[in-house]
């Protein structure tokens, strides 16, 4: 499988206990969640109920059957990266001697006086020990986010360069906006730069930005963008407040990075991505391909579990949200909402925009606009 | 449950130990590079009869509790 210079490698038994978690995961949702779905069911207290999510989930919690599945689902998460930070860990000296000898590419301007979020200060999100902005002074955490990222997404985002959301954003670009050829780029949350570099990949000749709140996250990511050979420049800073002046860039974009904020937060997004943009601008979100209200009764009761177990508070107000009236309310024109086809090599004429999901993995949810 | 883990974490240490011993004397007898198993690949027919070995393991061992899920009405 292809990877890149940065992402870290595996002994022989690191590789073998990540594809264990890989496997058990893999284990509890496709042989056991059929079961929970049914019980789950039998559980509801119909249509006449307006907690019936609610219901079901607390009275899943007398099932110890429940109990033990949510109980594993959440320790082979812990495993994940525990399997993952040892063996990062075990490579230390040489990850931070690969950065540092990348070309000195690009920029990366930190603020030291940079304060998290209040969602993220909460909780590690995906249970990842320290979150997105832990600081350990070189590039380990960036490194345990992008090995981590690629076991957790089971192989089916790219595999280990999990970078099929960014080329989707490419081709929803090609798609909908195609007279747009965007000179600054700027997303909003870059983590690990999986979907940044594909952007950079895709408009060599534009000035590639990306803010994220972690130092140790975006100096891995620059160290990768640099052994590519591309060139990025990464910023400490919130999507809600990024630190760039009014109508800066062509094309501001996110990936899964809403349903890691807060209901608050989203709207605040789309209102920053409308200031930084200037007149003619195009901002896409991509997100989860899943809407709240198409889901079936297990699909919502999911949700909650995913917020509690794993760490996930945002997901539902996310997938509820209405981005049409959002994106209106920031001031966007020209809106499209809808799903695109998830793709590893966007072509200008693909296409493979439409009001309906392919499913998980096979389109994402898009929510775009032009200022 | 504790004491059944603990036997079990024993057996494994056991028979970690003795995968070592044979490890070594296989090097020291030329018939292996432990290196070489370090670095070992599988190519794509050796990783999906892996990954059968692997899944087969994980279903074998938490099968039951799929069961006891698919008990209830």
């Amino acid at each position: 499988m292809t990877a890149h210079p940065m992402l870290p490698g595996t002994t022989h038994d690191e590789a073998a206990a990540q594809l264990f978690v890989r496997d058990f995961k893999m284990f509890l949702t496709d042989a056991l969640e059929p079961g929970l779905r049914a019980q789950a069911e039998a559980l509801d207290p119909g249509a006449g109920s307006n907690a019936r999510v609610e219901t079901v989930y607390e009275r899943l919690h007398e099932d110890e059957d429940f109990r033990n599945w949510a109980s594993l689902r959440r320790r082979s998460q812990e495993m994940l990266w525990d399997s993952v930070s040892e063996s990062v860990q075990r490579q230390a000296e040489a990850l931070e001697a690969l950065a540092a000898a990348a070309p000195q590419t690009g920029s990366l301007t930190l603020d030291p006086a940079f304060v998290q979020p209040d969602y993220l200060e909460t909780g590690d999100v995906h249970l990842m020990p320290g979150g997105y902005a832990h600081d350990d002074g070189g590039v380990l955490q960036g490194a345990v986010m992008d090995r981590g990222g690629a076991v957790y997404m089971l192989g089916r985002n790219g595999g280990l360069m999990n970078d099929v959301r960014g080329h989707t954003v490419v081709g929803h670009l090609f798609t909908q906006y195609p007279d747009l050829e965007p000179l600054r780029i700027l997303e909003l949350g870059c983590g690990v730069g999986a979907s940044l570099l594909p952007m950079a990949e895709a408009f060599p000749h534009a000035e590639v930005h990306g803010i994220d709140v972690g130092a140790a996250m975006l100096r891995y990511t620059l160290a990768r963008a640099r052994h590519l050979g591309q060139t990025v420049h990464l910023s400490q800073g919130s999507a809600e407040c990024a630190p760039y002046p009014d109508a800066s860039f062509d094309l501001v974009f996110s990936s899964v990075l809403l349903h890691e904020t807060s209901p608050d937060a989203i709207g605040r997004i789309m209102a920053e991505s409308h200031r930084l943009l200037r007149s003619g601008g195009v901002a896409i979100h991509l997100e989860v391909p899943n809407r709240y209200d198409a889901l079936d009764l297990w699909g919502k009761v999911r949700g909650e579990i995913e917020a509690d177990y794993n760490n996930e508070p945002n997901w539902k107000a996310a997938i509820s949200a209405d981005y049409r009236t959002l994106l209106a309310q920031a001031g966007f024109a020209e809106i499209a909402v809808g799903y695109q086809s998830a793709t590893s090599a966007p072509t200008r004429d693909a296409g493979g925009f439409s009001d309906r999901s392919e499913g998980t993995f096979r389109s994402w949810f898009v929510a775009s606009a032009r200022k | 449950m504790l004491a059944m883990i603990a036997a079990l974490a024993s057996e494994l240490a056991v028979t970690r130990e003795r995968l070592d011993t044979v490890e070594r004397l296989a090097e020291a007898s030329g018939a292996i590079d432990r290196a070489a198993i370090e670095s070992f690949t599988p190519d794509a027919a050796q990783s999906a009869e892996r990954d059968g070995i692997r899944r087969r393991l994980i279903a074998r061992l938490f099968g039951p509790l799929r069961t006891c899920q698919e008990k209830q009405p």
